[in-house]
């Protein structure tokens, strides 16, 4: 038996404790096993699109509809998405929580990642997104408070994931 | 085809209690041009938004008909969302495309290959189980009360003449305070449950 406790099942804890049921991603490597226990957990929806600017769009149409849900994808992710972003925070108001993984970071050993590292922070200032960072476990209450930040800003919040929080030391 | 008679039809045939979703340009302005009864949310800006947008509204509200009028422009833009249609099977979502070949109010610029795609193809090739086009009033009379029917998500294209299509005026309210109208109207003075 690891020690290793079981992330995947604190994070969706962390979504229910938060009133969020349905979780729309497009994946990234970090995120698998959370994506697989998701998709495992009857109390859970889980939304597959093909693009992350979409998943920002559905996750603001069941805010319409009363629905809590966030956007599962990485950084890279809101980097794509950031017209509809802008939109949702200036113009609509409508609150939408995106979990990103945090690639690129000084945890990630990939050169191709590294821009989006760069690139992510100073994009959310841009668009005066609000951001909390998630390292670990400790760090789970973060995603609560995002969530209703969001509803009382009425405007988009970010969660960077760390590898930690999603890996552990895998 | 007229846009006008194309809304018309569709206002015939939903639900009473249908919720819209109007996208920008002239499809979601013909929607308020015949000012039907039912409540909208007009998704302008940003293109690309109003076919993701209502699959969300469909999944939160899967005991009401969502209804979206979308313009081929704005449909394009966001058709990658096709696949998330597919994936989600909100059977209560219903998407009629108004097809011209133009971006009407972006100056009649013409899609790419407008002359050549076919969205209801691209939709069945996506593998939506519903996806006809129609081109004449006969047929379209015929076609979407089965559109309406059908036991899924469905899509109809409109093949509609280019018509003018201008700027209207501002309207008195900003997108938010039109958002907290549209809301109070689906969700009532309480807010969702």
């Amino acid at each position: 038996m690891s020690d290793e406790p079981d992330r995947s099942a604190a994070i969706t804890a962390a979504l229910k404790r938060s009133g969020v049921d349905l979780v729309v991603t497009l994946p990234d490597s970090w995120i698998s096993n959370l994506l697989n226990h998701l998709d495992n957990d009857p109390e859970m929806t889980l939304l597959r699109v093909a693009r992350e600017e979409d998943g920002i769009g559905l996750c603001a149409g069941a805010f319409l509809g009363g629905r809590k849900s966030v956007l599962l994808a990485q950084n890279g992710g809101m980097l794509q998405s950031v017209n509809a972003l802008a939109a949702l925070s200036y113009f609509h108001q409508i609150p939408v929580v995106m979990l990103l993984a945090q690639r690129g970071d000084h945890d990630d050993g990939y050169f191709y990642q590294v821009y989006k590292d760069r690139a992510t922070v100073p994009v959310l200032q841009a668009l005066q997104c609000q951001y909390h960072r998630v390292e670990d476990l400790d760090d789970l209450h973060r995603i609560e408070g995002a969530v209703r930040q969001a509803t009382l800003t009425r405007g988009p919040v970010a969660v960077l994931l760390s590898r930690r929080v999603l890996l552990g030391s895998a | 085809m007229k846009r006008e008679f194309c809304a018309r039809l569709v206002q015939k045939h939903i639900d009473q209690n249908a919720i819209v979703v109007g996208a920008m340009g002239s499809a979601g302005r013909t929607w308020r041009e015949i000012a039907p009864p039912h409540p909208t949310y007009y998704v302008l800006d940003p293109m690309g938004m109003a076919l993701p947008m209502s699959i969300g509204l469909a999944v939160a509200q899967p005991k009401r008909q969502i209804v979206l009028l979308n313009g081929d422009g704005d449909f394009c833009t966001g058709i990658s969302a096709l696949l998330a249609v597919v994936e989600a099977q909100p059977k209560n979502l219903k998407i009629a495309v108004f097809n011209s070949g133009r971006y009407e109010s972006g100056g009649a610029q013409r899609l790419p290959a407008a002359n050549k795609v076919s969205i209801a193809a691209m939709a069945r090739g996506a593998g939506l189980g519903f996806a006809e086009e129609v081109s004449d009033d006969q047929r379209a009379s015929e076609v979407v009360p089965a559109w309406i029917a059908f036991d899924g998500p469905a899509l109809v294209v409109f093949r509609v003449e280019v018509e003018a299509s201008p700027y209207l005026p501002e309207r008195p309210w900003a997108k938010v305070e039109d958002r907290a109208m549209f809301m109070r109207r689906i969700h009532g003075e309480s807010g969702p449950s």
